[in-house]
């Protein structure tokens, strides 16, 4: 392999750009670790938990008085330029070597450097370093608004502007937008996509793509063990409406949706995309029924009477795992099933399918799964886990298939997965994530006996979780933060979700209530 | 069994069905823009893989459309017999050398359902269908099916569209007559053949359907 000199690694920066507020710190932060030099930076604070990652000279002695010598403002907020700025470059490659000398970097690794700010005035950088590698950082306009409404550097500064305009910070994204717009449709940039929520979804795909092609040493370990969706996706104030007392541990098991090694889940999938079933694709929205997903927490045992009222009212049933027999035993009839689970003995809930019950089983699950339906109305779709999944689907499906996100366990996956077909309202029982009378479920389940029981403390009330319901948690929280809006949920029970939900939205009709006060409306 | 009806040798022809394809077809292929896409091109690379025929092949290629994929499959030693609604269809290039006998191509006007198109020459190792079976009226659909099933000694590879079509406004018509599902395809497919193959791309999905006696 060709031995790459200090002058190569000085003209071949990477610079990490999105239009702000998109995980350019986490993405930053992910490839740092995994080999980019960054240098001295501002570490975290309320807006940036996990530390912003730019190096502070780069930023302060070069991107911040290009914008304040154009008569910009420095910070990037307001008055912003309206073309993108192409300053003379000779002078800046100098510069920035006279900024990384002094911060001490040695010139035997890539070196990165993290600003939005750098797609105000990208030609500059990009005639000074035209062989820079581009990484750009996704997320969607809207969470980016809210995100900024929220942030100190912009919600308190910006404040009379954001109150004259409604559509200011709109505007600001639009026109950051359009520089990431420009850098990608320069023919002579190298640029590499990376979508920030994909990532915090445990889809690392994008990422591993973006560090394989940097020359970076990434993997789904190393990403799993930094990523922490609390850190990236919401503030600190909003953190601390729930207080888990174990930082850090409901992380273990971010992943517990594989329940199985790597390779194991690759040859599971393998072998059932090949059985020539329909994968399971976007719907309309649907506004001939809801649905209600019945998942095994213990409260399913005390809400029978409710879930009946819900199938007098036409609502579908949708058995996840084991609640499959649990409902069918208990007098009900499901319409659809959902399965995630890879292990073998999962097999075992659907030795008894149902006439006319559609079974959506993913392509993760172990073959005994599919054979039991052979007879049956089967669905595949596809899970996210960032194992290396993603070529196979790709190979075989000819890059045509959708990954279903959600989270952890199978009714964070069938949330989304109903969501895609098109399902908006959706009643939900037996989602506890608590120990509940010291049971784990409604029914036996003995792979879940035995796990170490953590206390929680949510909104004023404790519960008891083993890891993976904390996680489950954990993630349905993100589930909601992020995507809350798309859907529509009622959790029935008396649960740690529901608990939490009843409580928000409480303290939800509580801060309008001041609010209205304070405005005297 | 279905709603499409199994036409036996012998039944007259719908000519007024056909005439009126037809016509729509001279109609669409007239907008430079409806040639620019071939599904049929871009499935080549899909049915090599997955077929992978012997050298020298004779494959049938079945509403050629723009026979861009003809051409191709030409380029690469198969034999290449060409069948569409109207000649038409064909890129100036491809006319070309159908016209110069290039490699052995030739080019047959007619439908497919139509079974008054002789047997020899329109049969082959292999057949090649895209993006076809959805422009089928749905009452012809079977006998297509068996028409294609008949004329092949190995299989028949298939690319299927499962929504409606986004040109057909061009000329006021619906070009995709027969919009369903992938397992609806693929049910009605394993009563012409064994499907070997059955993908779902979500908005389409490829078949190889193994001929009976194959």
């Amino acid at each position: 392999m060709e031995q790459r000199t200090a002058n190569d690694f000085f003209r071949q920066p990477i610079f990490i750009v999105s239009t702000g507020r998109s995980g350019t710190s986490m993405v930053t932060g992910l490839l740092n670790r995994a080999g980019m030099w960054v240098g001295e930076y501002h570490k975290g604070d309320r807006d940036n938990p996990g530390g912003y990652f730019e190096n502070k000279r780069i930023k302060d002695g070069v991107i911040k008085p290009i914008l304040t010598f154009s008569g910009y403002d420095r910070h990037g907020r307001h008055p912003l330029p309206e073309e993108t700025l192409d300053l003379p470059h000779e002078e800046f490659g100098n510069l920035i070597k006279a900024h990384l000398d002094a911060d001490g970097y040695q010139y035997h690794v890539p070196w990165g450097f993290k600003d939005a700010k750098m797609v105000l005035m990208w030609p500059t950088l990009h005639k000074a370093f035209p062989d820079a590698r581009w990484v750009i950082v996704k997320r969607n306009r809207e969470d980016v608004i809210k995100s900024l409404s929220r942030a100190r550097f912009m919600a308190q500064p910006m404040a009379g502007l954001i109150k004259d305009d409604s559509d200011f910070l709109g505007k600001w994204f639009d026109r950051y937008q359009r520089g990431i717009d420009e850098i990608k449709s320069c023919p002579e940039i190298e640029f590499y996509e990376v979508d920030s929520d994909q990532i915090l979804s445990g889809d690392y795909s994008s990422l591993l793509r973006t560090a394989d092609a940097l020359n970076l040493r990434l993997n789904d370990e190393r990403i799993r063990n930094y990523v922490k969706p609390e850190w990236w996706g919401r503030t600190v104030e909003e953190r601390s409406s729930v207080v888990l007392n174990e930082n850090g541990q409901t992380r273990l098991a971010l992943n517990m949706g594989m329940n199985a090694g790597r390779g194991y889940i690759l040859d599971n999938i393998q072998t059932n995309i090949r059985r020539q079933l329909p994968q399971v694709k976007e719907h309309q929205i649907n506004h001939d029924y809801d649905v209600v997903l019945v998942g095994g927490g213990p409260s399913l045992a005390h809400t029978k009477d409710e879930l009946k009222q819900c199938v007098d009212e036409g609502k579908k049933l949708v058995a996840l795992n084991a609640t499959h027999d649990w409902l069918v035993i208990n007098g009900f009839r499901p319409s659809a099933m959902v399965m995630v689970d890879s292990r073998p003995e999962n097999a075992r809930f659907v030795q008894r399918p149902v006439k006319g019950c559609k079974y959506f089983i993913a392509s993760q699950c172990h073959p005994d799964v599919f054979e039991a339906l052979k007879d049956h109305e089967v669905y595949i779709w596809h899970a996210s886990n960032g194992v290396g999944e993603e070529q196979i689907l790709e190979d075989y499906y000819f890059k045509n298939f959708r990954f279903v996100i959600g989270g952890s366990t199978v009714l964070l996956r069938a949330i989304w997965l109903f969501r895609m077909l098109g399902f908006i309202k959706m009643d939900v029982f037996g989602f506890d994530s608590c120990y509940m009378d010291g049971n784990h479920h409604a029914y036996e389940q003995p792979e879940n006996d035995g796990c170490e029981v953590q206390t929680l403390t949510c909104m004023g009330k404790q519960f008891q979780c083993a890891a993976w319901m904390a996680s489950q948690f954990d993630d349905f929280q993100h589930l909601i933060q992020r995507f809350g809006d798309k859907f529509e949920l009622n959790v029935h029970g008396n649960g740690l979700i529901s608990h939490m939900m009843q409580e928000g939205a409480k303290l939800f009709e509580q801060e309008n209530d001041s609010a209205k006060t304070a405005t005297g409306g | 069994m279905n709603e499409a009806v199994v036409r036996k040798e012998g039944d007259d022809v719908d000519t007024t069905t056909h005439e009126s394809e037809k016509k729509k077809y001279e109609a669409i292929w007239e907008h430079p823009r409806y040639r620019v896409h071939s599904p049929g091109e871009n499935s080549l690379q899909a049915f090599l893989s997955i077929i992978n025929p012997q050298p020298a092949s004779k494959i049938v290629d079945f509403g050629s459309g723009c026979g861009r994929a003809s051409l191709e499959l030409a380029k690469l030693g198969y034999q290449i017999q060409m069948i569409d609604l109207t000649e038409k269809s064909m890129d100036d290039e491809v006319r070309t050398s159908v016209d110069n006998g290039f490699n052995g191509m030739r080019f047959m006007e007619g439908s497919i359902w139509d079974i008054s198109v002789p047997m020899d020459p329109l049969s082959g190792d292999y057949g090649y269908c895209c993006d076809v079976m959805e422009h089928i009226p749905p009452k012809y659909v079977m006998q297509t099916l068996s028409n294609i099933m008949m004329r092949v000694e190995k299989g028949c590879f298939f690319y299927i569209c499962f929504v409606p079509d986004v040109f057909g406004k061009a000329i006021g018509q619906p070009l995709h007559l027969t919009v369903r599902s992938f397992s609806w395809w693929k049910e009605h497919l394993s009563e012409v053949g064994e499907v070997l193959e059955a993908r779902d791309l979500l908005t389409n999905g490829l078949f190889y359907v193994k001929a009976k006696g194959a």
